[in-house]
């Protein structure tokens, strides 16, 4: 037991942690994460099956990934308890009455040998360390002072805070949830999909999209400025609304509401027709939703619009098919309807006013514009772990900037026989520390 | 209209004629060349400054948003912070390595086709306060990273052939260990900030997508290198190399990634 215990805390083990975590998800880079890819079968042909077992595929997530993360949290408590006690040891019972042997060893050591009075000096030396900021302990026959004792702290902070952030992710792991919601305006759902784990799970609560507004740069239209969603939470009796913006999510019992993306709903396209005779003069104007059978007055016809490309494109086999979800082409494929006839089928396009389909129609068809209403892609998550993850995050910044913005130092004062001994030792930075002691040597050189 | 593009250009130039002058001085260890090699570095400063401020007058934000602005004001950072090295430590000849990495930044930025320079206004995700302090602390930590990266060179050299030109070996010690220390605290605030961001624009701390998953590789390297200067007998040396090696991995966290990989930092194009 004892040997398990010194290897999970030694700096080896630490060092060898690292090296196999930075390695693992290295890996995860290199290769596609998407469990759903059907590209991945080609890819890998016959290894897939045995790639897919082991979740390369979803690495991150894999047993054995988060079981090495699970393992390094025992080494790094390990560790912190080690540190603990040997920090306690250093900092709060350090050893003050040490041998003139082992201060004579010291690699910053120097003694003085003509004193008039050695017990003033010894005073004097003390004094001015204290005004130096150095903490004083008294022993037996001699005195410690030392420095910069947050930062041992500061070291073991930072070593608790890694282990903060590592159980955090471990409890968002087991107990939370992500999905997304898609909702149209009006719509309200109270059951979210799980994205991993294919489940459902109920909110509890009802949530409304009563409306999605989105704002482009007006110089460059094509990226969005924001967008965001105006909701209501129903809740038994209890109505709340709310405004989720990017950036800006909504917490509900501890459900959070972000603003991921949105999309176009097209199936609500309603498209803005002018109908002309054959001579060009305009003879109706009319509004007809997709799959709306509308009637023309006074023809006896009727027209609905039956497709919406918004990126109108035709294949090798010359079918057509819409190439992005993105307006770049938008066209509207009409259905010419009337009893006893053949219905006629042709594509109309937004952007070629003048083009007319080479089928042979009793009118002509503009589509002049179109409206189309979004729907909202919402991120759904509950994360009981990120309290603990942005604890850690706290104590990582303070435990760092402790250890580095400060180093333990000690400096022991020690009247020997006819002599006075001042001997020290640093934690780091030799070299600070290196110009420090020949200060204040210098300085009692002087004051005596 | 001065083109911002063409100004960053010539300052890449001037950061190309100063590199090989320093080159050249390396063997001629002519000291009125010294000087002028100082007066050029300013000379391009100076332009790399001005055109830098005059790039956020016209795109509206901090240049932190695509390859192009982030480099440029990265290769701005180094120089700044061989300024301020030389004012605190006042140790000769770091420009000899410094100036080149400027050069090798905005010149890297130069060859960038076209369509990476231009100027993009900021999507939503990217309108938050924390674009500004995320950016920055990264930034910051890579050129601290640059630096330590340069005394381990130097470090090495020393050790290799004791030349009179470079400080003491424990010195460039003490200052790779200094400038990382500083490179980590920063590097984890910038995680850190990246982190809190991402949790407020989608609802997830860290998705493990490349450019996370890569600064958390180099975030260990260092953490390695900090461990293993308690590790009993592991030389300076391989100190030195680790440090070489996790500026390897700053390199490819910050350009590696967007080009080779993709993901959620993708606009970073």
């Amino acid at each position: 037991m004892g040997n398990i215990w010194n290897k999970l805390k030694s700096i080896k083990t630490a060092i060898l942690f690292f090296i196999l975590i930075s390695l693992t998800s290295l890996v995860g880079t290199f290769i596609l994460q998407d469990t759903n890819s059907e590209q991945l079968k080609e890819t890998y042909g016959a290894f897939y099956g045995l790639f897919n077992l082991i979740g390369l595929f979803d690495l991150y997530n894999s047993w054995w990934f988060i079981g090495l993360l699970a393992v390094f949290c025992l080494s790094i408590a390990a560790c912190s308890l080690d540190r603990f006690s040997s920090i306690y040891k250093q900092v709060v019972t350090p050893p003050v009455d040490l041998s003139d042997e082992y201060l004579k060893n010291l690699k910053y050591y120097h003694e003085f040998k003509i004193q008039p009075d050695l017990k003033e000096t010894e005073a004097s030396v003390g004094k001015l360390l204290e005004k130096g900021g150095f903490s004083k302990m008294t022993g037996k026959d001699a005195t410690l002072f030392h420095k910069g004792i947050l930062s041992r702290w500061g070291v073991l902070i930072a070593h608790v805070s890694v282990l903060f952030v590592l159980v955090g992710a471990l409890l968002g792991y087991f107990f939370g949830f992500k999905g997304h919601l898609n909702l149209k305006e009006g719509q309200s759902v109270s059951i979210v999909n799980s994205d991993k784990k294919n489940i459902s799970i109920p909110l509890g609560f009802d949530i409304k999209l009563n409306k999605f507004q989105v704002e482009f740069y007006k110089n460059n239209p094509e990226t969005p400025k924001t967008f965001l969603s105006r909701v209501e939470i129903t809740d038994g009796a209890v109505k709340s609304p709310g405004t989720i913006e990017v950036n800006h999510p909504i917490n509900y019992k501890g459900i959070s509401f972000y603003q991921a993306s949105y999309g176009q709903d097209e199936e609500s396209a309603r498209f803005n027709l002018s109908v002309q005779n054959l001579q060009g003069k305009e003879i109706a104007k009319i509004k007809a939703g997709l799959n709306e059978q509308v009637p023309l007055p006074g023809t006896g016809y009727f027209v609905k619009p039956v497709l919406f490309y918004p990126d109108f494109k035709l294949d090798e086999n010359m079918k057509p098919f819409s190439a992005s979800a993105e307006s770049n082409n938008p066209a509207v494929c009409l259905k010419l309807i009337k009893a006893k006839e053949k219905d006629i089928e042709f594509w109309v396009f937004l952007g070629m006013a003048e083009f007319h389909s080479k089928k042979k129609t009793p009118f002509l068809f503009k589509c002049l514009d179109y409206e189309q209403s979004n729907y909202s892609v919402l991120q759904v998550v509950k994360d009981p772990g990120v309290p603990f993850v942005y604890t850690g995050f706290a104590l990582l910044i303070l435990g760092l900037a402790l250890s580095l913005f400060m180093y333990y130092r000690r400096i022991w004062v020690k009247v020997s026989g006819d002599k006075i001994i001042i001997a020290g030792m640093a934690n780091r930075d030799p070299v600070t520390f290196e110009e420090e002691f020949e200060k204040i040597i210098n300085q009692v050189k002087t004051k005596s | 209209m001065i083109n911002v593009v063409d100004l960053f250009f010539f300052v890449a130039i001037v950061y190309l004629v100063n590199s090989i002058l320093y080159l050249i001085n390396i063997t001629l260890k002519n000291e009125k060349l010294e000087k002028f090699n100082f007066i050029l570095t300013i000379i391009g400063f100076i332009p790399h400054t001005l055109g830098l401020v005059l790039w956020m007058k016209q795109v509206g934000h901090a240049p932190f948003t695509n390859l192009y602005e982030s480099t440029v004001f990265f290769s701005w950072a180094i120089v700044l912070v061989y300024f301020l090295i030389l004012l605190k430590y006042k140790i000769k000849n770091i420009g000899m390595v410094t100036v080149p990495l400027a050069f090798l930044a905005i010149g890297a930025a130069s060859i960038l086709p076209a369509h990476y320079k231009e100027m993009t206004p900021l999507v939503p995700a990217l309108q938050s306060i924390w674009l500004e302090v995320h950016v920055i602390s990264c930034m910051l930590a890579y050129s601290f990273f640059a630096f330590s990266f340069v005394m381990s060179i130097m470090f090495l050299v020393k050790q290799k052939n004791n030349s009179d030109k470079l400080p003491a070996t424990g010195k460039l010690e003490n200052l790779n260990h200094k400038s990382i220390l500083i490179g980590i605290v920063l590097l984890t605030f910038g995680i850190i900030s990246g982190s809190i961001w991402a949790n407020s624009a989608w609802g997830t701390y860290w998705s493990w997508d490349p450019k996370e998953t890569w600064s958390l590789i180099t975030w260990i390297i260092y953490a390695i290198y900090l461990h293993a200067r308690f590790v009993k007998g592991w030389s300076e040396k391989r100190l030195a190399y680790i440090s070489c090696f996790g500026f390897l991995c700053v390199l490819f966290t910050y350009w590696g990634v967007n080009l080779l990989l993709s993901g959620l930092h993708s606009y970073g194009r």
